[in-house]
């Protein structure tokens, strides 16, 4: 549900003086005839909608800089994260994080023995709600493109570095990107502000991750807020550090490739050899149906609980597709040797609705991008390690969940 | 004992020789069995096409300095609209075998995150394209004959006129231009990329200086390319050109009446790479092709063909 509010007062002067001229009309024409009445009615009632429409139409595709009250106060917001809570009250402060979506945080082991019972519960079922267990297990890394279609000089040298086997311990991943309203959460409460979310190096820079109005957010929002019906889209437009002093405000951090390669590509050890690992989350075929990808889908970016077809086996929406999503590692590519000497660029995953080539919006496709770079298709989904979580004994029985590391 | 045989006499087919095909581009003559024209190298499955099929295909040239992207451009340009099923959008077929390969050559590079080889400057290696393209605006299909030209053929002909026959002719013919420049190298300060441009345009308006038939009147598309490297030429391609190549900006609004900038992109981000001799090269890590059809689209649109 989205709340329109009334741009500024001039509007609204104007509104009433349009609804009293309604009123008086109705009035005048009473004295003509029924018919004549509801007629002038049913008119001027649709006179007054097309204005109020070509109201809202202006505003979206005016070059002034909207005001605050035009973007849209993110309505599913509870209460909580709207009034004023008293610091001193728990129980309030509980609330405000589960409304900032910072359950994890609670299910630390230091916080979740001062919740109650029901508190407890409601973390656990949060996180099972918003996160997907992967189990540990073997995953193999590969490089940006299959060595057996490579056909170039660097051939051999990809070939001898192929086939990683990468251990990984068991982790609760995203099951969606990280929303714009998610993001909005985010930036309201004053992610941008507190510099113990960031990493000291880019402290300076965070004055630079600016929107286009210059207000504290991702680049394409405009004051300080996203643009309207795109809540529940991905957030783009965030650089590697602001992806990750978002996942540190909720309690979370990035996925590791190995991390993120495991969850897309599910691998099945069956023997002593290599895992058996897909090439897409849904099998080993490209289907377009199942992913937002160049050709496939509104050549734009969808809500993220769109293409569910596509979803990983362990429940993980739109891995590949829609957005390209940072993770914590760093890109590699043994013929990149003098890459960006400075500044270690990061790993993208997972292809984006643009992306035109079948072979890089697979599971094991890696790219990568300067950690400053704000892409209009890049975003980002978090993981929580499971030895993280104090599980309160409500946590999948998954073989290697960390059932034993349950707290009381 | 004398036994008499028959011999086929074939030397009527020496006939055939004495007939001239006259070249598609250049228009001289030519050996019925030439594979290019021996004038200006063009091929001459152009010319056999244009006799047998009855097509008389308009040209689009497509211009720009050395490294400026042309042949990603249009060999990724073929390939999206052949690739394209939506009968309410641009399509492109391919007329013969030889018009495939600049879309193959391309999207196998791509596709192994690498940029194609550079265009050899010998005329008989480029890639010409023939194709048809269908065009929801327009009943019948439009025939385009587009060539890769390599960047230092185009500078030395502008230099030294009628150093590349070919070259001239095509641009003598061609019903519309897109104009390549390198948006990431102008907002970086080059000036080279401006200055060439506007020799370009300069060179385009003495060859057909008619002010409704020459290239006064010729829609003229300007393309700045590799902007997804300098992100800001997507928001307002002509405010670009303004700010970061006002040479060319003065030269198109004084003496182009039909010209539009806009900004195209293909790889989501690039990264050097240093070779095995040394020597360092861009790569693109993925391939995310932004406004490859639009300059085209508006240019069919404007062309006076069809």
């Amino acid at each position: 549900m989205k709340r329109f509010q009334f741009p500024n007062p001039r509007r609204s002067v104007w509104v009433l003086a349009i609804t009293g001229a309604a009123s008086v009309g109705n009035l005048f024409l009473a004295g003509l005839s029924e018919n004549v009445v509801v007629l002038s009615g049913g008119l001027l009632g649709l006179a007054y909608a097309g204005w109020r429409f070509r109201g809202i139409r202006l505003t979206q595709r005016s070059d002034e800089k909207p005001c605050a009250a035009e973007t849209i106060i993110p309505a599913e917001l509870p209460k909580a994260l709207d009034t004023e809570a008293p610091l001193d009250d728990p129980n309030a402060l509980v609330d405000r994080m589960f409304a900032q979506g910072r359950y994890a945080l609670l299910l630390r082991r230091q916080l979740l023995e001062s919740l109650s019972a029901e508190q407890a519960a409601r973390a656990v079922e949060a996180l099972q709600k918003n996160m997907a267990m992967v189990p540990s297990g073997e995953v193999v890394l590969t490089h940006p493109f299959d060595a057996a279609d490579l056909g170039s000089d660097h051939a051999e040298e990809v070939r001898a570095t192929v086939g990683k086997l990468m251990r990984v311990e068991p982790l609760y991943l995203d099951r969606y990107p990280v929303t714009n309203q998610q993001y909005f959460r985010f930036v309201e409460a004053g992610g941008y502000q507190q510099m113990s979310l960031w990493d000291p190096e880019i402290l300076p820079g965070v004055l630079d991750f600016v929107d286009q109005t210059q207000q504290p957010g991702p680049r394409h929002w405009i004051d300080g807020c996203f643009r309207r019906g795109e809540n529940n889209h991905p957030v783009v437009g965030i650089s590697w550090y602001e992806a990750t002093a978002f996942a540190r405000w909720v309690g979370k951090r990035l996925p590791t490739d190995a991390e993120w390669v495991k969850s897309a590509s599910w691998p099945v050890r069956l023997s002593d050899g290599d895992p058996i690992q897909r090439r897409y989350p849904w099998g080993e075929a490209i289907d377009r149906d199942k992913a937002n990808l160049w050709g496939s889908g509104p050549e734009s970016i969808v809500p993220v609980e769109q293409f569910a077809d596509g979803m990983s086996v362990g429940g993980v929406y739109q891995l590949v597709g829609n957005v390209w999503e940072w993770t914590a590692g760093g890109y590699q590519h043994p013929s990149l040797r003098d890459l960006s000497a400075n500044v270690p660029w990061k790993s993208l995953r997972g292809g984006a609705f643009d992306t035109y080539f079948d072979n890089q919006a697979t599971c094991d496709f890696q790219s990568g991008d300067h950690p400053m770079a704000r892409c209009h298709n890049v975003g980002f989904r978090c993981a929580l390690g499971a030895v993280d979580v104090a599980t309160c004994g409500a946590a999948p029985s998954t073989e290697t969940s960390p059932a034993g590391e349950q707290v009381a | 004992m004398t036994k008499s045989i028959d011999i086929p006499l074939q030397s009527y087919q020496l006939a055939k020789y004495a007939v001239q095909v006259p070249c598609y581009i250049c228009g001289e003559g030519n050996a019925f069995d030439g594979e290019f024209c021996r004038h200006c190298f063009a091929p001459m499955a152009l010319a056999h096409q244009a006799n047998t099929q009855d097509v008389r295909p308009a040209m689009i040239a497509t211009l720009g300095a050395s490294g400026v992207g042309k042949t990603v451009y249009l060999g990724m340009l073929m390939d999206m609209l052949s690739r394209e099923t939506d009968e309410r959008r641009l399509q492109m077929l391919a007329r013969g075998a030889f018009s495939i390969n600049l879309q193959q050559i391309t999207a196998s590079a791509l596709a192994r995150c690498e940029f194609p080889d550079k265009t050899p400057n010998e005329p008989d290696r480029w890639n010409w394209v023939h194709c048809q393209v269908r065009d929801p605006k327009r009943k019948q299909p439009v025939e385009l004959v587009m060539p890769d030209m390599a960047g230092e053929a185009i500078m030395e002909e502008i230099d030294h006129p009628f150093t590349y026959h070919g070259t001239r002719a095509l641009l003598t013919k061609s019903a519309g231009v897109m104009v390549l420049v390198d948006g990431h190298k102008l907002q970086e300060g080059s000036l080279d990329q401006d200055h060439f441009t506007t020799k370009l345009l300069s060179y385009l308006r003495e060859l057909d200086p008619h002010p409704r038939r020459g290239w006064p009147a010729r829609p003229i598309a300007v393309v700045f390319t590799k902007a997804d490297q300098c992100d800001n030429c997507f928001d307002d391609p002509s405010l670009f050109a303004e700010r970061y190549a006002s040479r060319l900006w003065q030269q198109c609004q004084q003496r182009f009446t039909s010209h539009r900038f806009f900004a195209a992109g293909v790889a989501g981000a690039c990264a050097p790479r240093t070779q095995y001799d040394g020597t360092r090269v861009n790569v693109p890590l993925r391939i995310e092709p932004r406004g490859i059809t639009e300059p085209f689209a508006w240019l069919v649109e404007q062309m006076k063909i069809g």
